[in-house]
């Protein structure tokens, strides 16, 4: 277990709407090694984005509980949490809300080092400047202001942030969704760059599976707070066990492809009222009596896929 | 007649305090009856404003120059009374959000029904009925129960469908969708695609379809403008534009764009979006991204080559 | 694979220009010219409120009765009231008191109003609950009304005074300050801070505080000259600064009473008047563009 960097414990988050409960993220278990990483699909309200704020500890969960390297960040001493928020990072959607607006580029990228009591006020300039270098950011923005900077450019200066601290694991949630597809690509070969130069590992969470594809090593697909299947990216891809996986992948729209029947209805239910049994079987085409009454779970049928469906 | 619509050197320029913006600077396409047109271009392209052009929907600091012919007639010639006949009835138009395009505290039936007896085309009870069927069409089920529902007790998508069948209702020759899709999921964005698919071939309705996304305009629709920077940098048939896409951009959308399965290696564009109040008159607006650059692209505006009679780019390249 | 790094390599020649957030804010401020004049006037008020009262060789209880109603002349530039009075010398005065209850009221209302609001807005639940009601309580009471009772029981001095329209005027200011720390609160940014391992306090200080300034700062350059017309309110009715201190409140009742026949005894303090309450607006629009980052 040493060598995980991340390790996932059934975790569960349910918040109170009214009376009832309605259960975010229900019941996630995956362990995530040195180096790698982690693509996570899901539609909205799939969950995907409390997934992430649990695992960076942002907030507690109802159940379970989550290991970086080793120690839980829920139960660890108020130091110890400050040195584990060293080793994960986060770079959140819209780059424009997650900067400090009232604070200059370099002072946001230096920010962390700052919090932290890292290096004179010298050398943190020379940190920053070296960062921006490494994200591709023009050193002559260091006193521009974030408002003052295109979206991807402002999400180049999030990520140099959040490499600050050399963490070895960022959650990156939705990081070009909100940008252009030119742009888009620019800042997913940057992840590619970074994680070939550096043994950074990251969690890359998307709607797009091309998008997610494009930059993991492993995929696992959320649906209704729960992983349906989980699996390298060239296996799932391949060879989709759940339905949900299939129709997502049918889904992808292609240059010069054909418009796909899409095989089941309908949109994700309300997490608030999720159905019966396995959360899927609503939309599944494949549906059987036992999915509306037992939850599968997770399980391996072929070697390092795992995949939640009665089917198998 | 060939084109439903014809754009001829459509300009829309906004005259703000810090000066203009030429957000639509001369744009020509022509739609012919019963097909798709997709203009597909990133933010700052001028997409949007070009077809809110065409529905007269932008604010009064806006100057419209050029020619809009609908069926032959100038829509930019016509006087306010005039286009609010047009609009909603012949001409319709849906947007990407559904939910801030539908008013929460009117029922979806009454909002259906409500372009037919503006334009005096039914009695209420016929348009009851008519919307109920639409309804039915855009497949919402159990139409006649959702009738007195309000907006909020229907889903993303299924408030993407009510809004389709509003547009559709007062049966319009030309239906413009601007990116109708880009806020739902994606396994609900191919039923929608699907839907307005379906519709199309049934009514033999044109659409324009306004998108970001390249993949999208390739599957459905017939023809497509590729916009950058205010311009038209390239258009051509759908199947033209596979087979031998030419402009420097659109090859860069191209190699931007993951594809599922492929293992291709992204090639992105450099540089950053262009700045709308950046953009000039004379030069190719991608100048500064084109990896192809030539010394002339800044100076002299690209010329327009055509390949074909439906083949269209602009630019140096292929002089 | 090419690494398409911008225009990292085609700029060479960069400097890096210090700009502060403040230097940011006055760049934006400066774009509002009527809000230039306005700030530059209201520090000329100050200084005359300041300075003004050294210089003048009159004093407001100096009464002449051989200069009546005097029109402006060389000796008394404003001309004199119904006592023989300086007027201007009794603007000056009036102009420091409405100054001083108008800042005066400002700073209670924004301590109030910041500490209920900053409290209600962080801690929420039940507590936010009781003192929000409390506000709405507050809110619903006419404040003119409350003002009279509360000067009549502190009495009429500047100090009462200012502090009775300091207390009854928070509750806006409150609302506001919980707004904003409400918003500010949920924040992708403050998210952000916390993922970096920022303290709970370091949060407030370093993010949430410069974040919420600027509404705070506009609230407060509008409440002033609230402040100012509740006091010449008051004087109007009698219930002002105690005679002889002059007040504006005072000096345009007084002189409404001989409108017709010495014009000059209205126009010049309600001219006064109208102006410092006019620079302030102003000075508060330039503010809140000052404050708003698409001002570019």
């Amino acid at each position: 277990m040493a060598q995980n960097i991340l390790q996932v414990e059934n975790v569960k988050k349910y918040f109170k709407v009214g009376k009832k409960d309605l259960k975010a993220v229900d019941g996630v278990s995956f362990a995530l090694e040195k180096h790698k990483s982690l693509g996570i699909v899901g539609e909205s309200g799939s969950g995907k984005s409390t997934l992430a704020r649990l695992i960076l500890g942002l907030i507690p969960p109802t159940e379970g509980d989550v290991y970086l390297l080793g120690k839980s960040i829920f139960k660890a001493s108020k130091n110890e949490v400050k040195q584990l928020r060293r080793e994960i990072q986060m770079v959140f959607q819209n780059p424009y809300l997650s900067l400090f607006p009232h604070m200059t580029i370099g002072s946001n990228i230096e920010e962390p080092l700052r919090l932290h009591n890292i290096g004179t006020k010298k050398t943190r300039k020379s940190i920053v400047l070296n960062l921006m270098e490494q994200v591709g950011v023009p050193p002559q923005y260091y006193n521009s202001f974030p408002h003052e900077l295109s979206g991807g450019q402002q999400q180049r200066v999030a990520i140099a942030r959040a490499l600050a601290l050399e963490p070895q694991l960022i959650v990156f949630d939705e990081p070009v969704s909100s940008l252009d597809v030119s742009i888009q690509a620019q800042i997913l070969n940057l992840l590619l760059e970074l994680k070939r130069k550096t043994d950074l590992s990251y969690i890359f969470i998307a709607h797009d599976l091309a998008v997610v594809e494009y930059v993991s090593d492993l995929i696992a697909v959320m649906y209704l707070g729960v992983f349906v299947e989980f699996a390298s990216t060239e296996e799932l891809l391949n060879e989709p066990l759940h339905p949900y996986t299939q129709t997502l992948l049918k889904s992808v729209p292609v240059i010069g492809g054909e418009i796909r029947d899409i095989t089941i209805s309908g949109e994700i239910p309300s997490p608030i009222n999720p159905p019966s049994g396995c959360p899927f079987h609503p939309r599944c085409p494949y549906k059987k009596e036992i999915c509306e009454i037992e939850k599968p779970i997770l399980k391996e049928v072929k070697p390092e896929h795992n995949v939640a469906c009665h089917l198998y | 007649m060939e084109y439903l619509l014809e754009v001829k050197d459509l300009k829309t320029h906004f005259y703000t305090k810090k000066g203009v913006i030429k957000a639509v600077n001369g744009i020509s396409y022509g739609l012919k009856r019963g097909q798709t047109l997709s203009i597909v271009g990133e933010s700052g392209s001028g997409k949007s404003v070009s077809v809110l052009s065409i529905m007269r929907l932008l604010p009064t600091y806006a100057k419209v120059n050029g020619k809009i012919l609908f069926e032959g007639n100038n829509l930019l010639s016509y006087d306010d009374r005039k286009i609010k006949r047009i609009r909603g009835n012949r001409i319709s138009m849906i947007f990407q959000d559904p939910m801030s395009s539908l008013n929460p505290t009117v029922k979806i039936g009454q909002q259906i029904m409500e372009p037919l007896l503006w334009h005096h085309k039914a009695s209420k009870r016929e348009a009851r009925q008519k919307a109920i069927q639409m309804l039915t069409e855009v497949g919402i089920p159990s139409a006649k129960e959702r009738f007195d529902q309000y907006p909020f007790e229907f889903s993303g998508g299924m408030r993407q469908r009510v809004m389709i069948a509003m547009a559709l209702i007062s049966e319009p020759e030309l239906l413009i969708a601007d990116e109708p899709t880009t806020s739902l999921d994606v396994t609900v964005q191919a039923q929608i695609l699907q839907l307005i698919r379906k519709i199309q071939e049934k009514r033999g309705t044109s659409v324009i379809l306004i998108t970001h996304n390249l993949a999208v305009a390739t599957m459905v629709s017939d023809y497509i403008v590729v916009m950058y920077g205010g311009r038209i940098v390239e258009k051509a048939t759908t199947e033209e534009f596979l087979k031998n896409p030419l402009h420097p951009y659109t090859f860069g959308l191209l190699n931007s764009t993951p594809v599922l399965k492929s293992r291709k290696t992204l090639s992105p564009i450099p540089g950053q979006p262009p700045d709308l109040r950046e953009l000039e008159d004379i030069g190719c607006p991608f100048a500064k991204r084109c990896p192809k650059k030539m010394p002339r692209c800044e100076k002299e505006n690209p010329p327009e080559i055509n390949l074909s009679n439906t083949h269209t780019v602009y630019c140096w390249l292929y002089t | 694979m090419v690494e398409n790094y911008n225009d990292v390599k085609t700029i060479n020649t960069f400097e890096i220009k210090e700009r502060s957030y403040f230097s940011i804010l006055w760049g934006r401020f400066k774009k509002n010219k009527m809000a230039v004049i306005s700030l530059y006037f209201i520090i000329f008020l100050i200084v005359v409120a300041i300075v003004g009262p050294l210089v003048s060789p009159y004093h407001y209880t100096m009464m002449d009765y051989t200069a009546l109603y005097q029109t402006p002349n060389a000796k008394h530039w404003m001309g004199t009231d119904d006592g023989g009075r300086d007027l201007a010398t009794l603007i000056v005065y009036g102009l420091r008191n409405a100054l001083i209850v108008g800042f005066g009221a400002g700073l209670v209302e924004v301590f109030i109003g910041i500490l209920i609001g900053a409290i209600a807005g962080y801690l929420g639940g039940q507590v936010d609950n009781i003192l929000m009601r409390f506000v709405d309580i507050m809110f619903a009471l006419p404040s003119f009304l409350l003002n009279l009772v509360l000067v009549v029981v502190l009495g009429r001095s500047l100090f009462t005074i200012l502090l009775a329209i300091g207390l009854t005027s928070w509750a806006g200011m409150a609302r506001l300050v919980r707004g904003q720390v409400l918003t500010v609160k949920q924040l992708e940014y403050i998210e952000a801070a916390k993922a970096l391992g920022a303290s709970n306090l370091t949060i407030i200080l370093r993010y949430v505080i410069p974040n919420s300034v600027g509404p705070i700062a506009v609230a407060l350059s509008f409440n002033i000259p609230g402040a100012m017309m509740m006091e010449s309110g008051l004087s109007l009715i009698g219930l002002g600064v105690m005679p002889p201190m002059p007040s504006w409140g005072g000096l345009i009742s007084q002189g409404s009473r001989w409108m017709l026949s010495y014009p000059h005894m209205i126009l010049f303090p309600a001219g006064a008047f109208a102006l410092t309450i006019l620079a302030f607006t102003f000075f508060g629009d330039g503010l809140r563009d000052a404050f708003d980052p698409k001002t570019e």
